[in-house]
């Protein structure tokens, strides 16, 4: 029973963790940019959740917020886009490495400054309770923050299956110049990229925040979170950073509760060096891209 | 000389004559620079301290600028060598995160200046150096009222210890621990969690195995709060003694009112239990300012920096005067009464607070007086 | 009255301090297959990446009698170019259908008429719409990269050695699908150094050799 209670527990942190690690992906394909204001768009997520909440009656069940958590963090990646990566896109990668680590540095800061330094809850999604199935307390945070990520999730992939859109960012995550080529246009597919990725970043931060408080200094952590997925995954791949992140809730929870959780923390970044060693193209890393 | 150069040529003098007075003045006034961090997991405290140290020096003579220390070693070391350009630097506010004051007092040394802090880890006074003075009960004696508390007044048997891996952490586990066993109740079980673990279902879990009847946390804010809300969400209800962070009332905001009731924390003081009128004015112009509540290390920080003015009033007029003040003096300051130990602790007193009534306020269930028997 | 077919008139094409192109011209008229013939780095990808807009260029292009010269690349294709690129180039990780439909127009209507198209010219595409594309083989690959042209309806194809890499009876095929391409009307001009090839496909032939055109003089 209590190896059923941690599956579960692993299981919604580990989806959180996966809209972290996707959203992450997603610029990186867009745009072959590594986004480090990343962590700093899921705590943005997570007090935009704290903001809205303020304005809304006491009560209400966090999931109504998500639409407006969704909104506020896609404006935030257009924003990091024009700011921190159109500007300089031809320019060397390090370039793209300091302007975003810079903006993350801002939306920290600017944070810090409007919300002050205290942890903050947002509202649970759904409610705080808990109910009892076979025997395991399940609590309707966690099945929630299941069921959204499953949500968001799903409604991401059938975007990029089925949709001419999603057709058209996976030519461009591929092979951006012929992508190009075809008539598909590069600028538009990068804003989507930052978009969606941010979105997804915040929806995670709403996620988070009930059961684990946001604090303006939550950014560095969750980047680190999102690039072990990806690395584990595989580079470029939404499925194996999803994967990854899972991966990394088994530690944290799984491997913590049989031995420590700074042994676990350790034996997650020997998981690391084992998968950069045998296989450093990720579990699922993807076929090789060509650079525009 | 033509009219037009002629009224450029006074503005001149005028504009220049106002700023050798400017810099006159402010090259007559005393500095206390202000490093503490606020970004960063230590931001909440450090953003007390801040409070604290501009509340106590607001319409004071003495000059002050803060600084953040953020988080790391380098970044309070750079801060503290920018802030030592500056003339006529008698103290220094220094930050409470314990790996930045480790790396702080050789450069202290090296300056010859004291550093006030309200830093809880017990090692910064134990390097021998003359230039730490610490304005907030050390780990010597929250931890002893800590565990005494848990072991006297609680009757625990088996207690449990889960703590950060920080400095700051390390060094209330070790103290917690020694105190335990000097109570003969050695702990059961004990654990050290990152800032960053969100999860507490692991080692909540272990707690329960172990048996332990008593859970002490010696945790920052964050973690603290989620050790406490999980622990009530598992069942887990054995009595849970909290670290100082537990008093803060970002801390009690974060927990609903049936997850606070029943949790205690030790601190050194808590500003908003007290109904004393001189702690009503404090706790008001502490609002006013800075739209918050204050804590007990705001309170700290703020009896540090008012026991330098004090020194200054007294006639130092340099680092090395306001420094042998410190050590040869008590100060009476809001919170308690302080003197050194020859080491730099300063305050020797701790309480008990617990979250007993409604209201959300703790209430003072717990005197330790002088700890250490230095007053 | 516009010139139908692509017009190129004193085309130059730098690569930093290297001139790739020099001063070219040419045509490609509509229902034939122009084939510009060259060795290895004469210049013929560069010419034909600057006439898409991947590469930067000083000189005329026009299509179909519209200066293109100064458009992006998007607008080109729009204006009525379609281009083959060395090496195929398909997506990788979409499937055989995916790399076609990525190339079509918006109305998915449309795209659906122009794939059943291309599925009917190119039955071996029609028998594995779900593969991915990195599962075909280079002749299949090729197909696929010139059936991704077709989807686009353009007036212009421009195609880059179609033939490198392919054994002959996969070449052959691909001179099929050349045949096709002219039959919808459009002008192809095809990139090659196998004169072999060039000969077999061409109804007339440019030479560049070093970056510049050599035969016939005055090609436009």
């Amino acid at each position: 029973m209590f190896a059923a209670q941690l599956a579960l527990n692993a299981l919604a942190l580990g989806s959180a963790y996966a809209l972290v690690a996707i959203g992450f992906v997603l610029v990186l394909n867009a745009t072959t940019a590594v986004n480090f204001a990343h962590g700093e768009s899921v705590v943005a997520g997570g007090f935009a959740a704290v903001a809205i909440a303020g304005l809304l009656p006491a009560g209400i069940p966090g999931i109504v917020l998500l639409p407006g958590v969704l909104v506020v963090t896609a404006l935030l990646g257009l924003i990091i886009a024009g700011v921190a990566y159109l500007p300089i896109r031809s320019r060397p990668p390090v370039s793209v490495f300091v302007t975003t680590i810079a903006f993350g540095i801002i939306v920290t800061n600017g944070l810090n400054a409007v919300f002050g330094a205290a942890p903050r809850t947002a509202p649970a999604l759904v409610g705080s309770g808990a109910v009892e199935f076979l025997g395991v307390t399940v609590s309707l945070q966690s099945l929630a923050i299941i069921a959204t990520a499953a949500l968001l999730i799903g409604a991401l992939a059938f975007v990029l299956q089925r949709t001419q859109l999603g057709r058209q960012f996976r030519a461009c995550s591929q092979d951006p110049e012929m992508a190009r080529a075809l008539g598909i246009r590069l600028v538009r597919i990068t804003l989507l990229g930052f978009a969606l990725g941010t979105a997804f970043a915040g929806a995670a931060g709403l996620l988070l925040a009930h059961q684990f408080f946001v604090s303006p200094s939550d950014g560095g952590i969750l980047i680190l979170k999102a690039y072990i997925a990806v690395v584990i995954g595989g580079w470029g791949s939404l499925r194996g950073a999803s994967v990854g992140a899972l991966l990394i809730a088994v530690f944290e929870v799984g491997v913590a509760s049989v031995s420590s959780q700074p042994v676990a923390e350790a034996m997650l970044y020997i998981a690391v060096l084992l998968v950069l060693f045998v296989r450093p193209e990720g579990v699922f890393g993807e076929p090789q891209r060509v650079r525009a | 000389m033509l009219p037009g150069l002629r009224r450029i040529g006074l503005a001149t003098a005028i504009i220049t004559a106002g700023l050798s007075l400017v810099t006159t003045a402010a090259a007559d006034s005393l500095r206390i620079p202000v490093l503490v961090p606020i970004t960063g997991f230590l931001s909440l405290e450090g953003t007390s301290q801040k409070n604290g140290a501009e509340l106590a020096l607001d319409g004071s003579d003495v000059a002050f600028d803060v600084a953040d220390t953020a988080t790391s070693p380098e970044v309070a070391v750079n801060a503290f060598e920018r802030a030592m350009n500056a003339k006529d630097v008698v103290s220094v506010v220094a930050p409470m995160l314990g790996t930045q004051m480790l790396a702080l007092i050789p450069l202290a040394d090296e300056f010859d200046v004291p550093m006030i802090t309200v830093s809880g880890t017990a090692r910064i006074t134990e390097l021998g150096s003359p230039n730490v003075f610490r304005f907030f009960p050390g780990d010597v004696v929250v931890k002893a009222a800590h565990a005494r508390y848990a072991v006297e007044e609680l009757g625990a048997k088996k207690p449990a210890i889960i703590s950060q891996t920080t400095a700051y952490g390390q060094s209330g586990r070790a103290e917690l621990d020694r105190n335990l066993r000097a109570l003969g109740q050695p702990p059961v079980f004990t654990e050290g969690l990152e800032v960053s673990v969100k999860d507490m279902l692991p080692v909540l879990s272990k707690v329960r195995d172990s048996g332990a009847d008593v859970l002490l946390l010696h945790l920052h804010s964050g973690p603290t709060a989620l050790v406490i809300r999980q622990a009530r969400a598992m069942g887990l209800d054995i009595p849970i003694v909290a670290g100082s962070a537990m008093h803060q009332p970002e801390t009690a905001a974060l927990l609903e009112s049936a997850e606070l009731l029943g949790g205690c924390a030790e601190s050194g003081w808590s500003p908003i239990s007290e109904t004393g009128p001189e702690f009503r004015a404090f706790a008001d112009a502490y609002r006013k300012s800075f739209n918050r509540e204050p804590d007990a290390f705001a309170l700290g920080q703020y009896d540090g920096v008012n026991m330098v003015l004090a020194a200054i009033r007294g006639g130092a007029r340099d680092a090395a005067g306001v420094r042998s003040w410190l050590e040869s003096n008590r100060y009476d300051g809001l919170a308690m009464t302080y003197a050194s130990d020859g080491k730099g602790n300063m305050a020797h007193s701790a309480v008990i607070l617990c979250y007993i009534g409604a209201d959300r306020v703790p209430q003072i269930v717990k005197r330790y007086r002088n700890v250490t028997g230095v007053l | 009255m516009t010139t139908p077919g692509l017009q190129i008139e004193g085309l130059t094409v730098r690569h930093g301090a290297v001139t790739a192109v020099s001063n070219a011209s040419l045509s490609a008229a509509p229902g034939e297959v122009t084939c510009l013939l060259g060795m290895n780095g004469a210049g013929k990808s560069s010419l034909l990446r600057a006439i898409i807009g991947l590469a930067a260029s000083d000189g005329a292009i026009a299509v179909s009698g519209r200066d293109i010269s100064q458009m992006a690349t998007e607008h080109r294709i729009r204006a009525g170019i379609a281009y083959v690129p060395e090496g195929r180039r398909v997506f990788p990780g979409l499937t055989v259908a995916e790399n076609l439909l990525v190339a079509g127009p918006a109305r998915n209507a449309d795209r659906q008429e122009r794939l059943a198209t291309v599925f009917e010219l190119f039955p071996q595409l029609a028998q594995r719409p779900a593969d991915r594309a990195w599962q075909l083989s280079g002749g299949q690959q090729q197909m696929l990269a010139i059936g991704r042209a077709l989807m686009a309806r353009p007036d212009i194809y421009l195609l880059d050695e179609p033939t490198l890499g392919l054994s002959p009876r996969v070449i052959d095929d691909v001179a099929e699908s050349l045949a096709r391409l002219v039959q919808t009307g459009a002008a192809v001009l095809v990139a090659e150094q196998n004169a072999g090839f060039a000969a077999h496909v061409a109804d007339r032939t440019i030479l560049i050799q070093t970056g510049r055109i050599v035969a016939p003089s005055g090609a436009a």
